[in-house]
């Protein structure tokens, strides 16, 4: 059914469509939309049988998504930034018990300083937590990633998160496919969990482990994982056939065929590197892109075929490892090993600065004229001025002060003189 | 509970018990409706008094909820004591996930109950944050448990 509505709107109706049973969140901008419209969802009684908990944190959130999932429940949940970092204990526990809880990360910048626009820092910041992570490059991707991410999870009985870009995808209203209930219930089975809590067969989940098993026990979630490269695209075959459109899958190749320059990605910055790409390819530049679906597991061997004619590759970073650099870059560079491919980083959009057409065309151009360096972390649209000026001052005096005041001060955002 | 004076009968497997005294002379330790939740073989240290504590609580949920229980644990000495690999001796079904989290995961576990329509069975979840032990803590003399968590006096039960 096509509708227009809000992206978070669009994936609470594919959510409850998915018939959880218990939904446990706490609200957190721009995640706060979905929850919202889901917990309407189950007043009206429209999503049922389902319990709504509006817990007091986070933490809380996944720790009752935890309860659900083990009692054997389809349990979901959705945060943004600080939340996520909040119910951090908990993400790594879902994943080591083999919880399949799905939830939603409306991707949001990390503070300090504090800020609510999108990036992915967040979801960068616990890519190694053990959950799978599926990164949706358009509103309908993230309505046909949350089908898949139920399906998936179940099946390898881990949780999986589904990577939303705050407010870019969250909050633009678009027409949208919407997947009917019926469809929905032939694509997602019942949820039968491999482990649940039973009085009429009582299991002990969450045992202590000592150092006899533990390594055991860790390498059976990698196993899992590893599993899920080869499940990811099966499922994604399946949706096609059941939907009639193609979505998810590990990996999303654009005007990559007899390409010497690749430009990779996650996220909803992916469309605006296609409309990129296609200028460029109007203008003769064999240029394509690469978007990355699924980041855990990283889909190593895929990564590398898709690259092994590229010349050049480009990373669009939408967060960075301070004192190391481009995260994404150096899984790439894994699946580079051996190949003679040149890699340029570049961090784009933190903090929600837009990603524009135009300043992806410069950098491009730069690329494919040899003015930019490879192997060395750049920054998109960066303002050194601002930046050397404050390095300036931490030269000058030892109470140099706030940084985030001082630049402010400079942009002209805060009135008065900066120190 | 009236008071009863222990008897100990000592049997070929050198086990102490006292079940093969007269029903009337039985402490409680031995009677036959004890529900045992919490089963020999764990490896808290002798005489531990969360051990007892959580025994009597959860025999008494059992007892109340006709078995039809599932324990929501807090990380702490319970939690290791009763359960390293391979062993456990949990008789019910039970859940350990962080050390701060036992009454969120017990709050789920009853949600998915709800959810479920298993209104016969309860939940029961240990208050571990709200017990953090002060000086005038009830625990044994150099438990290592109250330096850190101990929680048992803190656990309550939750009706689904
Ligand atoms: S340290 Fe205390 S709580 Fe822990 S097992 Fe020993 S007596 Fe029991």
């Amino acid at each position: 059914m096509r509708d227009q509505l809000e992206g978070s709107r669009a994936i609470a109706r594919a959510v409850a469509a998915c018939r959880p049973e218990v939904i446990s969140a706490y609200p957190i901008s721009p995640q706060t939309h979905i929850v919202e419209a889901l917990s309407d969802l189950v007043r009206t009684g429209e999503l049922a049988p389902c319990e709504y908990l509006p817990v007091e944190s986070e933490f809380a959130a996944m720790s009752a998504a935890i309860g659900a999932s083990a009692a054997g429940a389809r349990a979901y949940t959705a945060t943004a930034s600080q939340g996520l970092l909040y119910m951090a204990e908990a993400l790594f526990n879902a994943s080591g018990l083999g919880l399949p809880i799905v939830m939603t990360l409306a991707n949001r910048a990390l503070g300090a300083p504090i800020n609510i626009w999108n990036d992915h820092s967040d979801s960068m910041s616990l890519r190694d937590s053990g959950w799978i992570q599926l990164y949706a490059e358009s509103n309908q991707a993230a309505i046909d990633l949350h089908l898949q991410a139920f399906k998936l999870a179940e099946e390898l009985s881990l949780p999986v998160m589904v990577c939303v870009d705050g407010y870019v995808l969250t909050h633009a209203v678009e027409p949208l496919e919407l997947p009917a209930q019926e469809q929905v219930d032939g694509f997602l089975p019942r949820y039968e969990p491999r482990q649940v809590l039973d009085p009429d067969a009582p299991v002990t989940i969450g045992a202590m482990v000592g150092p006899e098993a533990f390594t055991e026990v860790r390498y059976l979630a990698h196993a899992k994982q590893m599993h899920a490269l080869d499940l990811v695209p099966e499922i994604a075959s399946e949706f096609a056939g059941a939907f009639g459109r193609p979505s998810g899958g590990l990996l999303r190749r654009y005007r990559t065929a007899e390409a010497d320059t690749i430009v990779v990605a996650l996220g909803s910055v992916l469309g605006t590197i296609a409309d990129v790409v296609d200028e460029l390819r109007d203008e003769g530049a064999r240029i394509g892109a690469l978007g990355i679906t699924c980041f855990r597991p990283f889909p190593l061997e895929e990564i590398r075929e898709a690259l092994r004619h590229a010349e050049r590759v480009v990373l669009v970073e939408r967060a960075f490892a301070v004192g190391m650099g481009g995260i994404v870059g150096q899984n790439v560079r894994l699946a580079l090993q051996g190949q003679p491919t040149v890699v340029y980083d570049v961090v784009a959009g933190l903090g929600g600065r837009a990603v524009t057409t135009r300043s992806l065309r410069r950098l491009f151009a730069d690329v494919l004229e040899g003015r930019l360096e490879p192997n060395r972390l750049h920054f998109l649209d960066m303002d050194w001025k601002l930046v050397e000026r404050e390095l300036h001052r931490l030269q000058e005096r030892r109470r140099s002060g706030p940084h985030a005041e001082n630049i402010l001060r400079d942009v002209g955002v805060i009135a008065g003189r900066s120190h | 509970m009236a008071h009863r004076p222990v008897k100990f009968f000592q049997v070929g497997s050198f086990a102490a018990g006292n079940r093969l005294l007269e029903e009337a002379e039985r402490s409680v330790q031995s009677d036959r409706e004890r529900a045992n939740a919490l089963t020999k073989g764990h490896r808290a240290c002798q005489g531990c008094g969360e051990a007892l504590g959580a025994r009597y609580v959860l025999d008494a949920a059992l007892r109340v909820t006709g078995g039809k229980l599932i324990a929501a644990n807090a990380t702490g000495c319970l939690e290791v004591f009763s359960t390293p690999y391979p062993e456990s001796s949990w008789q019910l079904p039970w859940l350990h996930s962080l050390f701060g989290n036992a009454p969120a995961v017990a709050s789920g576990i009853a949600a998915a109950l709800r959810a479920k329509g298993r209104t016969d069975v309860r939940v029961i979840g240990q208050g571990a944050t709200a017990a953090r032990s002060t000086s005038a803590s009830p625990a044994c003399r150099g438990c290592s448990s109250a330096a850190t968590t101990c929680s048992t006096s803190a656990t309550t039960t939750r009706r689904t």
